[in-house]
C-alpha cells in the first residue's frame, strides 16, 4: 500500500479552480479499484492551501508515481499553480520518498487533519449502495457541502448516480420556463408565465393532472373577495394582518413571516383572479376553521379541489402552457455552484429526454406524504401504519434532485396529520370535510364513550394528539342539519354520504348514539353541556372561544361522521425567498431556480391552518410564473 | 338408418379433427428457418386442405394468392376485421410461425405484405420485435387486447392507419367511436349503489382512457390508488 501526497500552495483568487481540479479528479475513485480513498484536506489557517492524499493498493510504478497525481499536476500547471510538492511513501514504512517539488517552502506548513472538507474511501461507497433512504439523504446533504466548497456538486454520491453523472451533450429540446407539478402551485406559474409570453410547459409524473389539488378539501382562506361574503353573511371582522397573526401562531412562529406576507395579502387577489379569468364559483358560505380567529374559508361550489384546479388550467391553456402527463423529472442539471439551472433530465412515454431550460424551472411538486421512508427518516413518529390523504404521487424524489444541486430544505420534519380523514382508508372524501368546516357553527367532536376530548377551533395538530392519545378509533363528529348549509355543505352531499354509511343520522340524540353504539347517557350529557356553553358564551371544559354562529345542538335530524388522523401535508421543503427564488445551503440564490406550494418549506411553520393551503400554492405559484418569465433567455 | 347415423358421425369425425391435423401436421413440417416470402406448402402439404371447407380453390402458395381475394384493407377503421384476424390467430395458436416475414416484407423500416406494393406503415426494428409479443397476448391473453381480438379486432382497430412507436397511447376519441358516446358509457358504467363511484364519470373529470385501460398488459383501477375499499373491476383486470 502507497501513500501519495500532494501540497499545493495557492492563493484565494485561485481557490476555485483548484476545487475544480481536485473535485474532478477524485472521480476517480469511482473508476480506479486500486485507489483506495482519496482525502482532501485544506490548512487549519491558511485555508487556501491544501493537501491530498491518495491511498493506494497498488502502484505499476512507486518511483514514477500515479497518473492520477500527474493529472491533477498537469490541471494545476493550467490553471497556472506552480507551487506544489509531491511525496510518496509505503504505508508501512515511515520513509517519505520525495519525489518532485517546484517549491521547497510549502513542505515546512502544518496541515491541521481537523478542517476535513472531503474524504472518500471505497468502503462507504460499498455501503452507501445499500443504504435506506434516510441514509441517502445524509449523504445528499454531503453532496451539498462539497457544493458549497466548490469541488463539484455531486462527488458523495454514488448511489444517487451523481458522481457518474456529467451534463448532457446534447439537449433534445428547449423550453422557457419548465414547471414540474400540475397542481394549483404548478398551474398558477404556467398561467402567469404564459400571459408575459413565456413558452411554459408543465412536466405531471402522474397519467392524470392536478396531484393532490385535484382531490383536496375545496377551501381556500381569503379575509375578502370580490363577493364579500363575510360582510353579505354578518360575520364580524377581518384583515390580512389577522390572517398573517393567525398563521404565524398556527405554525408556531417557525414561519418565515415574508412568505405568510405574500400569502396573506395575496389571497384575495388570487382569488378574484379566479373567480375572473378561471370562472371559478364559491358557494354562498363562509367558515371559522380550526386556528382562525375569522371566519374566512370559502368554499368551491364543486365542494373539492378540482373548482380551482379547472379554473386555473383553464387560465393557463389560455395562454399557452401546456401539460406533459407521464412525464417524470429525473434530473435537475447544473454545472457548478454559482451558476444557474441549465436543464432537466425527463422520463417520457418515449423515453429519456433532456431538457435544456432557458428561462426557468419551478418545482411545483408537491409534497411527500406518500413516501412513507422519507416521512418517517425525518419525523420517526409518523409510522408506516398512518394513512394518508394523499395521492399515491406524493412522494419526495424532487426534493432530493434539488438538494443534489445544493438547494436548501427547512422544517421536513413537521408533518401534518388530517385530523378527521375517513377512519379506514385516510382519503379525505366529501364527509370529511364536515368535521372541519362546522366547527365555527357549533359542530363538536366526541369519542366512542360520547364524550368531548378536545377545543374543536384548535389547530390540526392539537385535534389529531388528542384523538391519537385517546388510544380508541375512531372519534366521531356530531352536528344538525341547520349547520349544514352554514358551512358550506348540501342536502345532497348528506344523502349521498349517508347512502355510503358515512354519515349517520338520527332524528334524536340518543336514536344516533344508539346507531354509533355510544353510551346513550353520555352524548346527550355531552350534547347538553355544550350547548348550555353556547348560551353563557364559556366553555368551561376545553376553554373554546364561543362565537354567535355557533348552533346549539337541540333541533334534529342530527348527524354524525367517524373521524381518525391520516397524513396530510408535510411543511417543510424547499427554502425559497419572498420572490419564490431557490435558495442554496450558503444563503445564495441558484440562478433560474424557483419553487412554489407544498415543495417548499416555512410558510406555514410547524403547522398549517386548514385552507391555507390553496392561497399559499396560489399566490407562490404566481409570484414564481411571473418572476421566471422575466428571467432572460 | 344405422348406416345414415354412421354417415353423420363420421361427418362430425371429420369436421373436429381435419383442421387440428391439418395444423399439427403443418406444426410438425415447420421449418426452424423461414426464408422471407417463403411458400405455404412448406407447412401446409395440400394448402387447400388447411382452408375452410367451402373455399374456392387457390392458385398460388403464398400470401399474394390470398390477398388478390383478401384485399388488404389499409382504412384503419375501428370495425372488425374477420379474415386478417383469423389468419393471425390460428397461425400464432399452433405456434406454427413466429415469423412475420414469411408473409409480410420490411424494408428500409417500411412495413408490408409480400406481394402487395403499398405498405401498412413504418416501423423501427425494435417495435417489429415487440409486435411479435403483441400478437401473442392478443391472440390469447387475458389482456385489453386479447378482449379486443377475440372481437376480430386487429391492431388498426385501436391505432389507426399508422402503426404505433414506443410510448404512443391511443386517444379516447379513438375508444369512443366503439364505446361511446362518453354520456352513454358514463351510464352504462353508473354503478346502482352508488352512483357517484362512477370511474368513467369520477372527481379527476376527464382523463384518458389508458390511465385504467392498458392493452397490451394487466389494466388496472387507478380508483383504487386511494380509495382502496372500493369494490372495483375492470375487463383485462387481474
Amino acid at each position: 500500500m502507497y501513500l501519495e501526497t500532494i501540497k499545493i500552495k495557492t492563493n484565494p483568487e485561485k481557490l476555485n479552480d483548484i476545487k475544480d481540479v481536485l473535485g474532478e479528479a477524485s472521480r476517480q475513485i469511482l473508476e480506479d479499484s486500486s485507489l483506495l480513498k482519496f482525502e482532501f484536506y485544506r490548512n487549519f489557517t491558511v485555508s487556501f492551501d491544501f493537501m491530498v492524499n491518495l491511498y493506494w493498493i497498488d502502484l505499476k510504478d512507486p518511483q514514477r508515481g500515479s497518473d492520477l497525481a500527474y493529472q491533477v499536476i498537469e490541471g494545476l500547471k493550467h490553471i497556472g499553480i506552480v507551487n506544489y510538492a509531491v511525496w510518496i511513501r509505503e504505508m508501512d514504512s515511515e520513509s517519505w520518498k520525495h519525489r518532485e517539488t517546484d517549491s521547497a517552502k510549502i513542505l515546512n506548513k502544518t496541515y491541521s487533519m481537523d478542517e476535513e472538507v472531503f474524504m472518500k474511501t471505497k468502503e462507504s461507497d460499498e455501503t452507501k449502495t445499500k443504504i435506506t433512504r434516510r441514509g441517502f439523504l445524509k449523504a445528499g446533504m454531503g453532496a451539498g457541502v462539497l457544493a458549497a466548497t466548490g469541488i463539484a456538486l455531486d462527488l458523495t454520491k454514488k448511489d444517487a448516480e451523481a458522481a457518474q453523472r456529467k451534463l448532457p451533450k446534447k439537449w433534445d429540446e428547449t423550453i422557457d420556463v419548465v414547471i414540474v407539478g400540475s397542481g394549483f402551485a404548478g398551474l398558477a406559474a404556467a398561467a402567469e408565465a404564459g400571459k408575459r409570453g413565456a413558452k411554459a410547459v408543465i412536466l405531471e409524473k402522474m397519467p392524470t393532472y392536478g396531484g393532490n389539488s385535484i382531490i383536496n378539501g375545496g377551501v381556500y382562506a381569503a379575509w375578502d373577495s370580490k363577493l364579500h361574503l363575510r360582510k353579505k353573511l354578518n360575520l364580524g371582522d377581518d384583515s390580512p394582518q389577522q390572517h398573517f397573526e393567525d398563521t404565524l401562531k398556527g405554525g408556531d412562529y417557525y414561519n418565515i413571516p415574508a412568505l405568510v406576507k405574500n400569502l396573506t395579502e395575496g389571497a384575495a387577489d388570487a382569488l378574484n383572479w379566479m373567480i375572473e379569468e378561471g370562472g371559478c364559483k364559491l358557494r354562498e358560505a363562509l367558515t371559522r376553521a380550526g386556528g382562525h380567529s375569522a371566519y374566512r374559508t370559502h368554499t368551491v361550489v364543486e365542494g373539492v379541489g378540482r373548482g380551482f384546479t379547472e379554473p386555473l388550467r383553464k387560465i393557463a391553456e389560455k395562454y399557452g402552457a401546456q401539460i406533459r402527463l407521464n412525464n417524470e423529472l429525473t434530473w435537475i442539471w447544473r454545472k457548478d455552484t454559482d451558476g444557474p439551472i441549465l436543464g432537466v433530465e425527463v422520463k417520457t412515454p418515449k423515453g429519456k429526454k433532456n431538457i435544456k431550460i432557458k428561462k426557468a424551472l419551478i418545482l411545483a411538486s408537491g409534497g411527500f406524504s406518500r413516501d412513507i421512508k422519507m416521512r418517517q427518516a425525518f419525523n420517526p413518529s409518523i409510522v408506516p401504519e398512518y394513512n394518508s390523504t394523499n395521492h399515491p404521487g406524493a412522494t419526495g424524489e424532487c426534493i432530493r434532485y434539488a438538494q443534489a444541486v445544493g438547494a436548501d430544505t427547512l422544517h421536513l420534519a413537521f408533518i401534518q396529520l388530517y385530523p378527521f380523514a375517513e377512519p379506514e382508508t385516510g382519503i379525505l372524501d366529501n364527509p370529511a370535510v364536515y368535521p372541519f368546516n362546522g366547527v365555527g357553527y357549533g359542530l363538536i367532536y366526541v369519542d366512542k364513550n360520547g364524550k368531548r376530548f378536545v377545543n374543536e377551533l384548535e389547530r390540526r395538530d392539537v385535534c389529531s394528539m388528542a384523538q391519537i392519545k385517546l388510544g380508541q378509533k375512531p372519534t366521531y363528529s356530531i352536528f344538525n342539519e341547520e349547520m349544514v348549509t352554514k358551512m358550506g355543505g348540501s342536502m345532497d352531499e348528506i344523502q349521498k354520504g349517508m347512502a355510503k354509511g358515512r354519515f349517520i343520522k338520527g332524528e334524536t340524540i340518543e336514536e344516533l348514539a344508539e346507531k354509533l353504539k355510544i353510551p346513550k347517557q353520555n352524548l346527550v350529557e355531552t350534547v347538553n353541556k355544550h350547548n348550555q356553553y353556547l348560551k353563557d358564551g364559556k366553555d368551561l371544559e376545553f376553554n373554546k372561544p364561543i362565537t354567535k354562529a355557533m348552533i346549539p345542538l337541540e333541533k334534529g335530524p342530527f348527524y354524525a361522521v367517524a373521524q381518525w388522523p391520516a397524513v396530510h401535508h408535510t411543511m417543510g421543503g424547499l427554502r425559497i425567498n419572498e420572490k419564490t427564488q431557490v435558495i442554496d445551503i450558503w444563503g445564495k440564490v441558484i440562478p433560474k431556480f424557483y419553487a412554489a406550494g407544498e415543495v417548499t418549506g416555512g410558510v406555514h411553520g410547524s403547522n398549517r391552518l386548514g385552507s391555507n393551503a390553496i392561497p399559499d400554492c396560489v399566490v407562490h405559484g404566481r409570484i414564481a410564473g411571473i418572476n421566471a418569465a422575466q428571467e432572460k433567455g | 338408418m344405422k348406416r345414415y347415423m354412421h354417415a353423420i358421425l363420421i361427418l362430425f369425425v371429420l369436421i373436429a379433427f381435419t383442421p387440428a391435423t391439418t395444423f399439427s401436421q403443418a406444426k410438425k413440417d415447420a421449418p426452424k428457418n423461414v426464408k422471407k416470402g417463403a411458400s405455404c406448402s412448406i407447412c401446409h402439404k395440400d394448402i387447400q386442405a388447411a382452408l375452410p371447407k367451402n373455399h374456392k380453390k387457390v392458385t398460388g402458395d403464398n400470401i399474394s394468392a390470398c390477398i388478390s381475394c383478401h384485399k388488404p384493407d389499409l382504412t384503419g377503421k375501428a370495425e372488425p376485421k374477420f379474415y386478417a384476424s383469423n389468419l393471425h390467430r390460428v397461425h400464432i395458436k399452433e405456434g406454427a410461425l413466429k415469423e412475420c416475414m414469411m408473409c409480410h416484407t420490411f424494408t428500409a423500416n417500411k412495413f408490408g405484405i409480400s406481394g402487395y406494393k403499398g405498405f401498412l406503415g413504418k416501423l423501427s426494428k425494435e417495435d417489429l420485435e415487440k409486435i411479435k409479443d403483441i400478437f401473442v397476448s392478443w391472440s390469447g391473453s387475458k389482456n385489453t387486447d386479447a378482449i379486443h381480438g377475440k372481437a376480430n379486432i386487429l391492431c388498426s382497430g385501436c391505432h389507426e392507419k399508422n402503426l404505433p412507436s414506443t410510448g404512443d397511447t391511443v386517444e379516447n376519441d379513438r375508444c369512443l367511436i366503439c364505446h361511446g358516446p362518453l354520456d352513454a358509457l358514463k351510464k352504462r358504467s353508473e354503478p346502482k349503489d352508488f352512483p357517484d363511484r362512477n370511474p368513467h364519470n369520477s372527481h379527476l373529470g376527464d382523463i384518458a382512457c389508458t390511465v385504467c385501460h392498458k392493452a397490451h398488459s394487466i389494466s388496472t383501477v387507478y380508483c383504487l390508488g386511494c380509495h382502496g375499499n372500493f369494490k372495483m373491476k375492470i375487463p383485462g383486470g387481474q
